[in-house]
């Protein structure tokens, strides 16, 4: 059977983080935990050309939520073996057995795993397993107005939109093989190649 | 470093204490060939187990406040096919269980483990027990997605700690339990006291040279979430001054020791303990604070 991917495309992110609040609302998240999140990139500098200085900064945005990896390593370091990955490669959490040590939260690359205080457990996007069930794509994908989000068959997507999955800040896609496929901004070339930063770690 | 990784804190350098302590004293004692009259019989036999075997406890408890769900934790020895978080518990279990055996044994037969080949073995298997929980206790940490943490500074400051600590607590512990081993094949306390400052010099040296960012041939870790250095000089700065207290302390109770073998518990001994503590303390704070994931 076929893996679910996540598409996501930086060139027309807005930063609006509609797909992250429509998760939130969707699966009644609470304070702080966050299955899906809006990383703010930002990096460049001024730049002197002849007598002139002029701006030469660069900013966009980066939605990731869990990317039901290939090699979940969340699911290798769980000691109880609460993190299960389905026939369709949509990696979840079994309630009943996690213990809330939160090993695969120090262990995963792309900070998918969030700790719910007042249940004393792991949590994480699940996929909407449910709006897949009805025949509807995950929330997050419903509601970005800008289209940058997509899902499907991940060989799907990157048959369509290439084999991409790495860009500022996310790992290199080799740590994990995330299911993940993106279409860069026109800025990400220059933040690998002259480092960037999160500029919205308080959000996030 | 988080308020909710104290209890990590504990269980690390109680369980590190215990390794280092049972490899020092309770595998010598089983090996030492002596009569249970000799070895001090049930004051020392049922003691040196007992007291292994209570810091383990600790350790164990003390794990307990690191969950979200306590009452659910016998599930964590769910996934030894590929967890290591897993086998670390599984060996503290194990190491555990064995070292209240040996206790129980000794409190039933005094100086049994001395005498029996039986039992030596179980010693032997005992101690492997534990070394299988050090291990795990590195491994675990060693995530691939965690530079800082892969790195020979992970096992290495382990192994030092268990070396200060287990040696501190071991001599300690024979002190106040009145032991008189000198000359039956058993470490001697300045022994003992020798080797604590041994791994305090060898504890410096790996503050100075491995330790992640700041170290001279420390791995210099790139990620977004890197700690900056003010975070993690003070911890080093402390370490190493408690160090250097302790070590003083530890190697002028080695002077006195010997001048007089038979000094009754010191202060001294008491400031190299404490300052031995404090300065595992430190690091360990060091250790949790130089987590920092790869990506996001």
């Amino acid at each position: 059977m076929s893996r679910y991917g996540f598409f996501f495309d930086a060139s027309a992110c807005s930063g609006c983080k509609t797909c992250q609040a429509a998760c939130k609302d969707k699966n009644g998240l609470g304070v702080g935990v966050l299955w899906r999140r809006v990383y703010e990139v930002q990096g460049g500098a001024w730049r002197k050309e002849g007598g002139l200085w002029r701006p030469a900064v660069f900013a966009y945005n980066v939605s990731v939520a869990c990317n039901h990896c290939e090699e979940p390593i969340c699911r290798t370091v769980c000691p109880t073996a609460a993190v299960i990955q389905r026939e369709d490669g949509i990696v979840t959490i079994d309630r009943a057995l996690c213990i809330g040590c939160r090993y695969c939260e120090w262990a995963c690359p792309y900070g998918a795993l969030q700790f719910d205080e007042p249940q004393g457990r792991m949590t994480k996007c699940d996929f909407c397993p449910d709006e897949l069930e009805a025949g509807r794509p995950p929330v997050c994908v419903a509601a970005c107005p800008m289209r940058a989000l997509d899902f499907g068959e991940v060989e799907e997507l990157r048959a369509k939109h290439g084999a991409t999955a790495a860009i500022v800040p996310l790992p290199k896609p080799e740590v994990t093989k995330p299911a993940l496929v993106i279409k860069p901004h026109r800025d990400a070339a220059r933040a690998e190649a002259e480092g960037a930063e999160v500029a919205n770690w308080e959000e996030i | 470093m988080a308020r909710r990784e104290w209890p990590l804190v504990a269980f690390t350098l109680l369980g590190q204490t215990a390794v280092g302590a049972f490899w020092l004293t309770a595998v010598p004692l089983a090996f030492a060939g002596r009569s249970a009259a000799d070895l001090g019989g049930l004051s020392l036999g049922f003691a040196v187990y007992g007291g292994i075997a209570g810091l383990l406890g600790m350790a164990a408890a003390s794990s307990f406040f690191h969950l979200g769900r306590p009452w659910r934790a016998v599930r964590a020895l769910n996934n030894l096919g590929s967890s290591w978080l897993s086998r670390e518990i599984f060996g503290e279990l194990v190491f555990l269980v064995l070292t209240a055996g040996l206790a129980l044994i000794e409190w039933i037969r005094p100086g049994g483990t001395a005498r029996a080949g039986v039992l030596r073995a179980a010693v032997l298997v005992t101690g492997a027990s534990g070394l299988l929980f050090f291990y795990g206790m590195i491994r675990l940490y060693m995530l691939r997605t965690v530079p800082a943490w892969r790195d020979a500074h992970t096992p290495v400051s382990f192994l030092v700690t268990s070396l200060i600590l287990g040696a501190l607590a071991s001599a300690l512990f024979l002190r106040l339990t009145g032991s008189r081993l000198e000359g039956v094949g058993f470490p001697t306390i300045r022994s003992l006291a020798l080797i604590a400052f041994a791994g305090m010099v060898a504890g410096l040296a790996v503050s100075v040279f491995l330790t992640p960012q700041v170290g001279i041939f420390g791995a210099r870790i790139a990620t977004l979430l890197a700690p900056p250095k003010r975070k993690i000089v003070p911890f080093v700065v402390a370490r190493g001054l408690l160090l250097a207290v302790s070590g003083s302390a530890i190697l002028m109770y080695s002077a006195r020791l010997k001048i007089a073998p038979d000094a009754t518990v010191n202060p001294l001994l008491w400031l190299a303990v404490a300052g031995g503590l404090a300065a595992e303390l430190a690091g360990r704070r060091l250790f949790y604070a130089l987590y920092s994931r790869v990506g996001i």
